[in-house]
Parts: C-alpha cells; structure tokens; sequence
C-alpha cells in the first residue's frame, strides 16, 4: 500500500542512542535513501549461458536531504557541524512512522560529504545536504 | 520555520583599520574573549596581532584566534581580564545588488575499507573545502568602498588574487557564513531582453593559516 510523504520523519543524533522527537531535523521536505552493492562482473568465456555473472561486493550507500535552511532547529545544524569536524552524524529515516519497530525505516551511520545553503531574492533560503554510509544500516 | 531570503545580505571585508588595544568581552571566563565591537571583529590576517591579558603580552602559542570571529581561545593559560587585541580589522562593506548566493560546503569522503567481514564500506572524512557563488546587478567594476584609496571592486579582487572575506547573513535569522575566499572567476553578460547580470564565483582559502570557514 502506498505510503504518503508528509508524515515521514528524518532525525540527525550524535550517536547511535535510539532518535527521539527532539532529534528530528527541522526544515527538511525531501529525503532519499541509497543504498547499493558495488556489482562485480564475472562473467567467464567457460561459462556459456549466455549471460552475465554478477557478484554482489562492498555494500555502500548515501543519504540526501533537501528543504529549508533552518539555523534555529539543532539537527539540522549537527549536519554542518559534523561535516566542519569530520565525525559521525547517525540518520534515523522513518519512512513509515506508526510502523511496527523494524518496519519504520532505518538508521544509519553517515558522514557528511557536501551541504549546501542558497538564496534567491523571490524565494526561500534553502539547504540540502550529501551523506555517505559508513557502515551498515540498522532496520528500525 | 522556513527563511525568507530577500532579507539577506552579501559583504566582503575592505581596507584594514589599525586598532590598539581593543577591549574584548567575555564568551568564557578564563578561556573564550571576543572582540566587544561587533564592526572590528573581522581581524586582519595580513596584520601583526597581538594578545594582552590584564596588560600582560601573551605568548601566541597559548591561544587560538579565530580571525572571523575576532575570538581568542587560550589553551594552557588562565586569563584573569580584561583581555585587548592591537591589530588591525576589516570593515565588512556591502556587494552591491546581490540577488542570489549559493554556498557549498564540501569534503572528501575517503574510503577507509578494510577487510573487516562487515561488507560495508566505511569513510573518513578527508580535506574540507567551501565553494561559492553570488549573481547580482551591479557591475563589475562597481566601487564597493569609495572611501578607500583604489577601486575596491570585484574585477580588482579577481586582478590582485588577495584572499578576502565574504559574509552571507540569510535572511532575517542571526545565522551567516564568514569565509576567507579566493575569487575564481567573474562574468558579467547581458541579453537584449534582460539587465546586466554579474556572476562571481569564489573558494575558500586555507592557505590563509586560519580558521578558513565558519557557519554561525
């Protein structure tokens, strides 16, 4: 069954410690979650299926947020401080909020690769930020 | 809550202005002072500097001074105040006309895999560094400090290859960005259907030896 965007919740925590309300991110209307495998081709001449043989290796991924830059809101500014220092920033994404636990989403380590924050005269000031994995992601 | 950005404003620092002993006001006491003027706080890299604790010179090697900030950090000494700075500081004056920025704080996300058994790919962060660009209306060649002896313009920051700083305030918060930055290109264009428009595009400079960046 399809799941609506609006009630989907992002949080940004120092530590791996279970998110709470006070950690969400403030501001935030878009998110993707990516993880991927890096695919391998190994496929051989003795092989003659006919089709390519893939084998599944390091596992990797990102995570991208989008809205409005909210420099009140402590979450949001725990992304840019995280990419200033270097350190980790834990992403909890509950895709489908009132799920089961293990059914909301996932939380995983990140670090901070990009953020940026701009402004046009007629429009709001906005922030988006790039994070890659390092790590596994948890089901939450 | 969601900024408006017509509020914002767009300043690069000008010409500096000696300062002697300039009274600071406690952040921390016994650690954290910054400069009480909230005009003199960007302090001039290119200018001697020195820290004086109750009247007492302090060696530079028991503080931190954060150049954007006009804030000085001590590590391994106590200071009792009132602290003063003599150096010289930069006036911030407006870029004219701006109507859009973008600022990109970036890293190199360096893979730090091993083989661990995990089979996720694990990171450190590795190099910081922060992009820039402004459009605005004005032209190149504009005098952003008629004060000052010279043109203070974008075209003769680009010419002269000086580092300056740029602060962008967003919107009506107290929230900005204060960067020494490098101009690396500059354009100005027009269509016969639209307003003279100037781009300019920037890079922090680390090699300033100081804090480069910060985001307040």
């Amino acid at each position: 069954m399809a799941l609506a965007g609006h009630p989907v919740a992002v949080f940004a925590k120092a530590t791996n410690a279970t998110a709470v309300s006070s950690d969400e991110v403030d501001g935030i209307n878009s998110v993707t979650y990516s993880p991927k495998v890096n695919m391998l081709d190994a496929s051989t001449f003795k092989d003659t299926t006919g089709f390519a043989l893939k084998l599944a290796c390091l596992k990797d991924g990102s995570v991208s947020l989008a809205g409005d830059y909210t420099p009140s809101d402590a979450p949001q500014m725990l992304i840019m401080t995280s990419w200033t220092n270097g350190v980790p920033v834990w992403i909890t994404m509950h895709f489908n909020p009132t799920g089961a636990a293990g059914t909301k989403g996932f939380q995983v380590q990140c670090k901070v690769e990009s953020f940026e924050i701009k402004g046009d005269v007629a429009s709001k000031v906005e922030f988006s930020a790039s994070l890659n994995f390092d790590g596994a992601p948890v089901a939450v | 809550m969601a900024i408006g950005a017509a509020t914002s404003t767009v300043k690069s620092s000008g010409t500096a202005v000696a300062m002697t002993n300039e009274a600071c006001s406690v952040v921390t006491a016994g650690s954290v002072y910054q400069i009480t003027s909230a005009t003199r706080r960007v302090v001039d890299p290119f200018q001697a500097v020195t820290v004086r604790d109750n009247g007492t010179l302090i060696a530079a090697n028991l503080y931190r001074l954060d150049y954007t900030q006009g804030r000085v950090t001590f590590s391994g000494y106590t200071a009792t105040g009132p602290v003063t700075i003599t150096g010289a500081y930069l006036p911030l004056q407006a870029i004219l006309e701006v109507k859009s920025y973008t600022i990109s704080a970036k890293t190199n996300s360096l893979d730090s895999s091993t083989f661990d058994g995990v089979g996720w790919a694990q990171r450190i962060s590795g190099l910081n560094s922060v992009t820039g660009s402004i459009s605005f209306l004005s032209l190149l060649t504009a005098d952003l400090d008629s004060a000052a002896v010279g043109t203070q313009s974008l075209s003769e920051y680009l010419a002269n290859g000086t580092p300056k700083l740029v602060e962008i305030r967003f919107g009506s918060s107290t929230s900005y960005f204060r960067g020494w930055v490098l101009l690396s290109d500059i354009e100005e264009k027009a269509d016969v259907n639209g307003v003279v428009e100037g781009t300019a595009n920037f890079e922090s400079a680390p090699q300033m030896g100081v804090a480069a960046v910060s985001f307040t």
